[in-house]
């Protein structure tokens, strides 16, 4: 489950940072994905009240 | 009963996230405006929750020049001349009705002092979100007259979550059934009056859908078909109230106080609390959680405006690179905000459709603001319920 952040979506509330077991996600203003750290687990996907983190493709 | 919740937590924006061993929040800054008094806190009572509120001492103090002032303080701070002025508009904000004009222009009329001016935007800024030339004397007026009679905030034991957590005992314990995971995807309407909605590919019967997700949104599940043109402008013409929070780690108390602290000279932040000072176990121990809130206005580049925060707070506290550690910056706009309507544009809970209403923080009876607005609104709305036919 490769997380895409679709940035138009995001309005940096940071929901999804602390459900991050990798601790890849950070926020100020909209977040950003460590794709070194991240490991895919999809976890940010569903924690995301603005539908603004997708696998990829979807 | 059943309650749809797309997210896998319940609580939407009022709820505890924990992050470092502090418990942020999803929205809120852990404040119930009236503490015990408003209709939230009455709400909680009523339904046995136990949720213990800590009232906030003081409820509010003001940072001018560097030094502290207490809200009766503040008439020392105006000239002579001045301070007759300041008189009156304390006696019209226990008295007086207001009108369309904004809260900025009435006190402007008034008494036109830079000081003044900023204290409103603080004040507004930290209660709503917006500033004062945004809001409606009427409004204002109303709201502080509710203050007046209710009394000022207060702080929830364990934290806005424990308010959640209560909530959804009384649910359950009710026999409701919430179901997390489960986006709402449409609602069935049948001759102007709802059947049902869907969920998951499949469709639920109910003869009355209470939705907090917003008026516009709902409408959008509805279909726009079901609904008149100038309807469906009226609810996509809100105006939302947005912010930014800043949460803070901290290894002594900055504030020292469970009451707010309004910023009017600070570039952005209107407002901090800390909420610690009440419930310590909103930090790991000896730890203290500060939040600062600023008004967004949507357009800016929110990057800049983060960035004049962390600045302010550094000004404020200048021993703040030695004690605080910046744990998260929150924005909240564009659908997320942290007031669905701004205050002050006022909207009931029924629709043009029977047996669909709307509840939730677009929601709010004239005067109240944030969840106690809430609260106000949802015993609107099951007032109506209880009246419905069907
Ligand atoms: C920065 C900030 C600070 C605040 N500080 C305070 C404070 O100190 N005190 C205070 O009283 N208030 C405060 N508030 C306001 C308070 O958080 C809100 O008034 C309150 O959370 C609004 O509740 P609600 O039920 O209307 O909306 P929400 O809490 O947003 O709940 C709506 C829920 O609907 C869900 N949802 C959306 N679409 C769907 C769908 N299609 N299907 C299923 N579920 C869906 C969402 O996931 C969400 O959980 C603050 C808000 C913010 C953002
Ligand atoms: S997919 Fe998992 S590891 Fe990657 S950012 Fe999201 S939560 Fe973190
Ligand atoms: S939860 Fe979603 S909207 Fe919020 S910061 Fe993360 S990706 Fe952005």
């Amino acid at each position: 489950m490769i997380p895409v952040l679709v940035k138009d979506y995001c309005i940096g509330c940071g929901h999804c940072v602390p459900f991050c077991p990798q601790e890849a996600i950070t926020v100020l203003g909209r977040a950003e994905i460590d794709g070194e750290t991240c490991i895919e687990c999809g976890i940010c996907i569903i924690y995301c009240p603005n539908e603004a983190i997708q696998e990829d493709g979807g | 009963m059943d309650i749809f919740e797309k997210l896998p937590y319940p609580g939407g924006r009022f709820t505890n996230l924990e992050y470092q061993g502090y418990q942020l929040t999803t929205g809120a800054l852990h404040m119930i405006p009236h503490a015990e008094n408003g209709p939230l806190g009455t709400m909680l009572k009523e339904l046995g929750t136990g949720v213990r509120i800590i009232p906030s001492h003081p409820p509010g103090l003001f940072r001018i020049g560097g030094r502290d002032y207490e809200f009766r303080q503040l008439k020392d701070l105006f000239s002579l001349r001045d301070k007759v002025k300041v008189a009156s508009i304390h006696a019209m904000l226990k008295l007086g009705k207001g009108g369309k004009e904004s809260y900025r222009d009435w006190v402007k009329k008034r008494l036109n002092n830079r000081l003044a001016l900023e204290l409103s935007d603080s004040f507004c800024g930290w209660t709503l979100s917006i500033h004062a030339d945004k809001l409606s004397s009427r409004e204002f007026l109303a709201i502080t007259s509710n203050f007046n009679r209710y009394r000022g905030p207060g702080i929830p034991e364990g934290g806005c979550g424990a308010v959640t957590r209560a909530l959804v005992k009384v649910i359950e314990e009710g026999g409701g059934n919430i179901h997390l995971e489960s986006k709402v995807t449409g609602i069935q309407l049948d001759g102007g009056r709802v059947t049902g909605m869907d969920c998951g590919g499949e469709s639920h019967e109910f003869d009355v859908v209470v939705s907090n997700i917003g008026p516009k949104a709902t409408v959008e599940l509805c279909g726009e078909e079901a609904f008149s043109p100038d309807y469906v402008k009226s609810v996509s013409n809100i105006p939302e109230a947005a912010g930014i929070k800043i949460s803070v780690a901290c290894d002594r108390p900055m504030l020292g106080h469970t009451g707010a602290l309004f910023t009017p000279q600070a570039k952005r932040i209107d407002g901090l609390n800390e909420v610690t000072n009440a419930d310590p176990s909103l930090a790991p121990e000896g730890k203290h959680l500060l939040m600062s809130h600023q008004t967004y206005e949507p357009g800016r580049d929110i990057r800049e405006e983060i960035e004049l925060g962390l600045q302010d707070l550094r000004e404020l506290f200048p021993d703040f690179d030695r004690h605080c550690r910046v744990l998260m910056v929150q924005s909240y706009h564009n659908g997320w905000p942290v007031n669905r309507t701004m205050s002050g544009k006022l909207m009931g809970p029924e629709t043009p459709v029977r047996g669909l209403y709307n509840v939730g923080d677009a929601i709010k009876p004239r005067g109240w603001v944030e969840t106690e607005g809430v609260a106000a609104g949802v015993k609107a709305a099951l007032e109506r319920i209880d009246a419905y036919g069907g």
